[in-house]
């Protein structure tokens, strides 16, 4: 990828992006609130899942830059942050599919996504500390556990440490598609073709 | 600070390896106290960055809150303390001693951990954190980049909105009134964005195009990362374990090799470029000294201290000096004064 259009487009978005998450860094929201994850999914929605993925990851990492946020956590920040924007992808899809775009239905496929991914990025983010914070290997994870019993283990880690503070991340990202989502999708598809297009060489 | 990024990124990895080789409290206790004296240090240092540090007040919650949790959820060892009644999910139980060292031992790994990365964030500057990105990834470099050099911009460009509204009469009173806010910032953002573009071109950046990664190291990179996640899964069986270390050797070569190909054809400038000096190397020799005694203890005696742990039954932790000894070699990082502005 070396189209000077797309990477200055990207650049430009993290830094909106990340002026986002360096705000909630100096203002914490409630609990897993940030306000981030709303341009992630739109992004990844509008342009695709491949933007989207990099949007996602470029966010987390120049903003952990900025704030000397760089540790352990940053891979599985930047790896989830990008899946929330791939997947953002799929929305297309089923709007596409069940014929709803430019109504309240494209929204509210967006929104129930959005929700979505507050529990899951949580769900995915605690497996990089679970080794550490968890107890002995007979309780927790061990070679030789089965899937579904290490399932039911870090299902009840993470009922029990996580699910409230992922519940504000959730209505976070809710309320924010909500109030920014379809200005937004306008703003994004306006710039879509001015930015995406591609020169064809001529048939002499 | 003046080192090279090189040299703190080995200290980094040494660090992180040496907490992760030992569960005595002892050893990671001191280690922690050495991080904590470089931190300090860095602290002092005229040339080091500004960041959000972790206070040493955090870093005690850290080691309580991993004490406690473990001691509440995990109920095993023969030292009960005290056992909480009733049938409550994952917290009924007995309370046992071995438990709360164990949770302490997390603590101060993690603890040591994130210190650890405040103490490489503190002494690399953003301009060398971005120069460690590998330079097959010349693309995401630009990116980041582009994204560090407009975030000033962008939070200056929410303020003059702002300024601007407010003179209209704009009040917040609800997430709504965020929306004359937040639209125009992302219109002027994408606008910027589009001058950039026809900046960069006429500059030539599209001249790199044939410097993008072919089929073939695409595809060896991928096969890289397909050993790996196969090496893992065996590597995860008591069966195999030799062949599961093999293939993730098998596998780091190939991510290797494809990253370093596709690297060399993007040529990498700096307008100044970092110095490699005798400190540099002594940080990477004492880093290794701490390294290689914790993976490859001296004596039996040695590797039993740093095996330690504390289930079924609590003990007093073991101590060899030589290892303790071996833990000072993560301070090389203070052989300069740290007052000295170079």
């Amino acid at each position: 990828m070396v189209d000077a259009k797309i990477i200055a487009m990207l650049g430009v978005l993290v830094a909106v992006n990340s002026a986002l998450r360096f705000i909630e860094v100096a203002i914490p929201g409630p609990g897993g609130f940030s306000p981030i994850f709303f341009l992630i999914i739109l992004t990844g929605y509008v342009y695709g899942g491949r933007i989207g993925f990099l949007m996602g990851a470029m966010t987390l990492l120049v903003s952990a830059l900025v704030t000397g946020g760089v540790g352990p956590w940053l891979p599985s920040q930047m790896f989830t942050a990008g899946w929330v924007g791939m997947s953002a992808a799929l929305c297309a899809i089923i709007v596409h599919t069940l014929r709803l775009k430019g109504g309240r239905g494209e929204l509210l496929v967006l929104i129930v996504f959005g929700a979505i991914w507050g529990f899951l990025y949580g769900f995915i983010m605690n497996l990089w500390s679970w080794p550490f914070i968890a107890g002995p290997a007979e309780q927790y994870w061990s070679p030789g556990t089965g899937l579904a019993d290490t399932i039911r283990r870090y299902a009840a880690y993470y009922l029990l440490t996580s699910l409230i503070w992922d519940l504000s991340g959730s209505l976070g990202n809710v309320l924010l598609l909500t109030a920014f989502g379809i200005p937004t999708i306008r703003l994004l598809r306006r710039f879509k073709k001015r930015f995406l297009f591609q020169y064809q060489p001529g048939i002499a | 600070m003046q080192y090279h990024s090189f040299s703190w990124v080995v200290w980094l990895v040494a660090v992180l390896i040496t907490l992760s080789a030992t569960r005595n409290p002892l050893y990671l206790f001191l280690l922690l106290l050495v991080i904590l004296v470089i931190n300090s240090w860095l602290r002092l240092h005229p040339a080091s960055r500004e960041i959000i540090s972790i206070p040493f007040a955090f870093t005690l919650t850290i080691i309580a809150g991993s004490t406690l949790f473990n001691a509440l959820t995990s109920h095993f060892g023969a030292t009960v303390i005290f056992i909480i009644p009733g049938s409550i999910p994952l917290l009924s139980g007995p309370v046992t001693l071995e438990a709360i060292v164990y949770g302490a031992t997390n603590g101060l790994i993690l603890a040591s951990m994130l210190v650890a990365f405040t103490v490489v964030n503190q002494a690399l500057s953003v301009r060398a954190l971005i120069g460690l990105i590998p330079q097959a990834f010349h693309s995401i470099a630009v990116i980041v980049a582009i994204g560090i050099t407009f975030l000033p911009i962008t939070v200056r460009q929410f303020q003059q909105i702002r300024e601007a509204q407010a003179i209209r009469g704009h009040r917040m009173r609800n997430i709504r009134d965020w929306e004359p806010l937040v639209i125009p910032l992302l219109t002027s953002g994408l606008e910027h964005a589009m001058h950039l573009a026809e900046a960069m071109t006429a500059r030539g950046f599209a001249s790199q195009a044939g410097a993008q990664a072919n089929t073939s190291e695409r595809r060896v990179l991928v096969l890289g990362l397909g050993i790996m996640v196969i090496g893992w899964v065996v590597c995860l069986s008591p069966l195999h374990p030799a062949l599961g270390w093999g293939l993730l050797a098998l596998a780091i070569i190939c991510i290797v090799g494809a990253l370093v190909a596709a690297g060399r054809k993007s040529r990498r400038t700096s307008h100044k470029a970092q110095p490699w000096r005798l400190v540099d190397s002594l940080i990477i020799f004492g880093a290794l000294i701490t390294l290689i005694v914790f993976i490859f203890p001296p004596s039996e005696a040695a590797r039993e201290t740093i095996q330690y742990n504390p289930y079924p039954v609590v003990s007093l932790p073991g101590f060899d000096p030589l290892v303790a000894v071996s833990v000072f070699g993560l301070l090389v990082p203070m052989l300069t004064s740290p007052l000295r502005k170079r």
